[in-house]
């Protein structure tokens, strides 16, 4: 609507009309046409389709939710409608509490789930058959046409500008890499009217942030499914804010332990720089990735700028090296991010030759390199975060003569006591050649609390990777797996591979990559490991990325049971110390590989909220 | 011209016969049998293994230049490439089912058995790492699939469910028996994967289900041999064509699994009051056991009970039940999903 075309009327009046305007009810649904909602469970590990029956519908016409303050909570429906419509378009109103408490609008994030194809075993496993695709949903857009699905073909094409690419084909087929953060292509920022299929359902994400200082208590409002101002339906949105804050989340062994969250590969500073991407644009994306990852929950990712590759390989510019890891660590900070201590890539080694194929010069000239590199990290976070708290890395998954040169090469950072390491192992592997120098280890597999007991006896800290690696679409797999099942056995954190299939910042030039492209070749039968999609302006969010939230989200919540029965046990009250008792009791017997988390999560906040009320 | 004409056509014939083999997937029937072995011994000494009766061999190799990409594989530690000096040897399985479940028997020809064995004792012998990679999916399309790792002579077993533990899927893990034997010439493997585990797609008509079989011999560097396609490439598994059952049969297959549901079932119910004790009004929620969960538990054991003994169980009772199924079954997801409504009532009734 154009003001400008409005009559010369006063404030008041305009405000009024548009007032009423705003209240105006929709014309009514035509005749014939008939409107399912069912709101379903949004973390669930049923793929749901479009034209397969769901057993798991729960309130017609109504959807809930049950959060904290300043947390994302997810919540889903199916429409499905008896006939082909166009157009259909989702309005959310207002939340309104008690007292006058209001959530806006705006607070509901709507989008619709994309069904498009994967390789085989998609919805499974992060290994990929290329030798078929399937229907999977995983994206979750506010304009559905960014992707179009080819079901004869059985492709996707990604919108582009103004036209569509195939991102289905076989690696071998593609003749140049896909500069993702150059090429045109984004999602919307406004819900986009979408199409329903007669008889197909149609899944709709919404995701409520509830504010820092919203009241406790119910909101009500509604969301009402309209077509060119026709009403077709109306969503009943419930909402209970509870009445406490999540903590960030602490190890189940040791409620004074930081657990981790991380993940591989959030840097985009140095591939942009190696693609020529406009220092501004650079900063914008990494602006961006960051802002997605704290709304996820990743609050410790890595800093990604290793000084190794600007200051030892005579190409490149340190001065350039050392501005881009200042601007990483200042656009961490502004990002609110838990930046201490602070888990950097720099390795923490200059060659890897082994000392004995080294005159001893080379090894002393190399060692005081090492030596001064370590201390100009030191002394630029020191600069930017005020701390010296700083994990540094080794040799990816070091086989055992790249553990001899570690162990050789570290007698170079005798000067710097404080500084710790952390590396990526499997099990058995590390722990017995250089557990010793290790401090925090990312060991592949799926958690078990034997390999959290190995490396804590030292005090290290464990995480695990591929357990499984991210590609796997179903959002029940990160909210476990990164979720309480990891934190139950021990582990100090999350620290998976990877967020999304990056260029290669030096081998780029010889990558054919597509990061939208499923098929990423090769003989490994990986797939792409995409929790999150990346495009010029930020991140496209997935149901899995949605699952890891939650997962962390639980985590949270058990943090803060945990913290809550602590209190009971020194209130001095014998009822909420035994009540704080009980619930430790349930949460360390339920096991949580095979647990129903969503009845697990509303167990801890019936508990929390009732040692709140013994507590107060 | 007329030379290269009959060259080309010649070489026509050769593609169009050829053709159709190299895309040829392997076919195995998996029979309904009465008296099936049970336990690699029984396996390994019986007629069907001595005398090669349904014995299948038809293994290639794995695909060279593909097997050292699989040191990618965080996961699992394979065997590597062929050696060009390497021989190869015999892989070959038996499967068949029955109303309890699925039974397969691997058989691997070694003929270093003697040397692998004295050396296993080593933790870095190859012999250890000697391994079978078995997967498969039970359906074509849309299913989940599974993947058990063996190293038969150091008896151990890695599960790798591609699913998640819910209502609908569970890990293998919990009832599947693996058990192996070093042979003579080689070493014999039992796999016995139970219907209850998988009922959902129990082949109670029949099917194809999707089944692939590696061995990595990593200690004769003999590379692998697959029976076919790559690592979780499902589309290009051979074909397990589990042959229909007979109604007979049939009602075997659904009396067994209905009569584990039904026990599993009580045995929930029992604990849920016995052990668990929603009812106890310390540690339990006696409201909740009072008004949701008894009257559920009373409903299920009504209908259980309606039907009478189970060894007595008529046709027509058991396909009755076989609708409830699931209910019997997965009692304890049941009790979760009953507890979550619960619990949300009762946190949006009050302030």
């Amino acid at each position: 609507m154009k003001i400008t075309h409005l009559p010369n009327i006063g404030v008041t009046a305009l405000a009024l009309l548009l007032a009423t305007q705003a209240r105006a009810p929709a014309a009514p649904k035509p005749a014939g046409v008939d409107i399912q909602i069912h709101e379903v469970p949004a973390i669930s590990s049923i793929k749901r389709l479009p034209d397969q029956p769901q057993r798991d519908l729960q309130g017609r016409n109504e959807l809930h939710f049950l959060a904290a303050k300043g947390e994302f909570e997810p919540a889903s429906f199916l429409i499905r409608s008896n006939e082909d419509l166009e157009g259909v378009e989702l309005k959310a109103g207002a939340l309104k509490g008690r007292k006058g408490a209001v959530i806006a609008a705006a607070n509901l994030d709507i989008k619709v789930v994309k069904v498009w194809y994967q390789d085989g075993t998609a919805w499974y496993s992060y290994f990929a058959d290329p030798s078929h695709r399937e229907r999977v949903p995983e994206l979750l857009l506010k304009d559905e046409t960014l992707v179009r699905v080819d079901d004869a073909r059985r492709e996707n094409l990604l919108r582009v500008g103004g036209s569509y690419q195939s991102i289905s084909y076989p690696l071998e087929e593609a003749k140049e890499f896909f500069n993702y953060l150059a090429e045109p292509v984004s999602d919307a920022s406004t819900l986009q009217p979408f199409g329903l299929k007669a008889g197909e359902n149609k899944q709709i994400w919404v995701t409520l942030r509830v504010p820092d200082d919203a009241a406790p208590g119910v909101y009500t409002g509604t969301i009402t499914l309209e077509q060119q101002g026709r009403k077709l339906g109306e969503v009943e949105v419930k909402a209970r804010v509870l009445p406490f804050e999540l903590p960030a989340p602490k190890t189940y062994y040791d409620l004074d332990k930081k657990f981790f969250v991380s993940i591989y590969q959030t840097g985009v500073l140095k591939i942009a720089d190696a693609l020529g991407i406009p220092e501004e644009e650079a900063i914008a994306m990494q602006r961006e990735v960051y802002r997605n990852l704290k709304a996820h929950n990743v609050v410790n990712p890595r800093s990604e700028s290793s000084l190794r590759v600007w200051f030892e390989e005579k190409t490149n510019d340190p001065a350039k090296g050392l501005k881009l890891l200042k601007t990483e660590l200042a656009l961490m900070k502004e990002a609110g991010l838990d930046t201490k201590p602070l888990l950097s890539c720099e390795s923490t080694y200059f060659s890897r030759k082994p000392k004995a194929e080294m005159s001893q010069e080379e090894f002393e000239t190399g060692g005081e390199s090492l030596k001064a590199r370590i201390g100009l990290l030191r002394d630029t976070v020191k600069e930017v975060l005020g701390h010296t708290d700083i994990y540094t890395t080794a040799f990816d998954e070091a086989g055992v003569s790249l553990i001899k040169v570690i162990r050789e090469q570290n007698q170079f950072l005798a000067d710097y006591p404080d500084l710790k390491m952390w590396i990526t192992t499997s099990r058995n592997k590390h722990s017995n050649m250089m557990g010793y120098l290790v401090d925090y280890a990312n060991q592949a597999g799926w958690p078990n609390r034997e390999e959290a007991a190995t490396w804590h006896a030292t005090g290290a800290k464990i995480a695990s990777y591929a357990s499984p690696h991210t590609g796997v679409e179903n959002p029940d797999v990160y909210r476990r797996w990164e979720g309480l099942a990891r934190y139950k056995a021990n582990y100090d954190g999350s620290f998976n591979y990877k967020l999304y299939t990056q260029l290669h910042p030096t081998l780029y030039k010889r990558q054919k990559a597509n990061t939208w492209n499923d098929s990423v070749g090769g003989s490994a039968t990986f797939r792409s490991f995409n929790i999150a999609y990346p495009t010029k302006g930020g991140l496209i969010d997935t149901l899995a990325w949605e699952g890891f939230r939650e997962g962390i989200d639980d985590i949270r919540y058990a943090t803060l049971l945990k913290q809550r029965a602590q209190a009971a046990e020194a209130s001095g009250s014998q009822e909420a110390r035994h009540l704080g008792r009980k619930a430790l009791i349930w949460l360390e017997t339920t096991n949580m590989e095979t647990a129903d988390l969503n009845a697990v999560r509303l167990e801890m906040i019936n508990y929390i909220l009732e040692l709140d009320n013994l507590l107060k | 011209m007329k030379t290269s004409l009959a060259l080309s056509g010649v070489l026509s014939a050769i593609l169009l016969l050829s053709a159709p083999l190299h895309a040829q997937e392997n076919r195995y029937a998996c029979k309904f049998e009465k008296d099936i072995p049970f336990g690699v011994s029984a396996w390994s000494q019986s007629e069907r293994v001595r005398k090669g009766i349904g014995k299948e061999v038809r293994f290639g190799p794995y695909k060279k230049g593909t097997a050292a990409d699989l040191a990618n594989d965080a996961l699992v530690i394979r065997g590597g490439e062929a050696s060009e000096k390497s021989d190869p040897r015999e892989t070959a399985f038996w499967q068949a089912y029955d109303d309890k479940g699925w039974y397969i028997y691997i058989e691997a020809k070694e003929p270093q058995i003697a040397d692998l064995l004295n050396r296993l004792p080593d933790p870095r012998s190859p012999g250890r790492a000697e391994a079978y990679e078995l997967f498969f999916s039970p359906g074509e399309r849309d299913v989940p699939y599974y993947q058990i790792f063996i190293n038969p002579y150091v008896g151990e077993t890695q599960y790798f469910d591609w699913g998640i533990p819910s209502a609908d899927y569970r890990s293998l893990k919990t009832e599947t028996k693996v058990e192996s034997l070093p042979l003579a010439d080689g070493v014999g493997t039992f796999v016995f994967i139970p219907w209850s585990l998988i009922y959902e797609r129990a082949p109670i008509e029949g099917g194809d289900w999707r089944f692939n079989l590696i061995r990595w011999m990593p200690f004769s560097k003999a590379g692998g041999v697959t029976w076919g396609g790559r690592v979780h490439e499902t589309g290009k598994f051979g074909k397990l064509n589990f042959q229909k059952p007979s109604q007979e049969q049939k009602l075997a297959i659904e009396r067994r699994l209905l009569k584990t549901a039904w026990f599993k079932f009580q045995a929930t119910a029992n604990t849920l009051r016995e052990y668990v004790s929603w009812d106890d009004a310390e540690v339990g929620d006696p409201e909740f056991y009072k008004k949701v969960l008894a009257p559920e538990i009373e409903r299920l054991t009504a209908m259980g009970n309606s039907w009478g003994e189970p060894e007595q169980w008529t046709a027509e009772q058991v396909k009755q039940g076989m609708a409830h199924l699931k209910d019997f079954m997965e009692f304890d997801y049941k009790v979760s999903s009953l507890r979550e409504h619960y619990l949300k009532q009762k946190l949006f009734s009050q302030e």
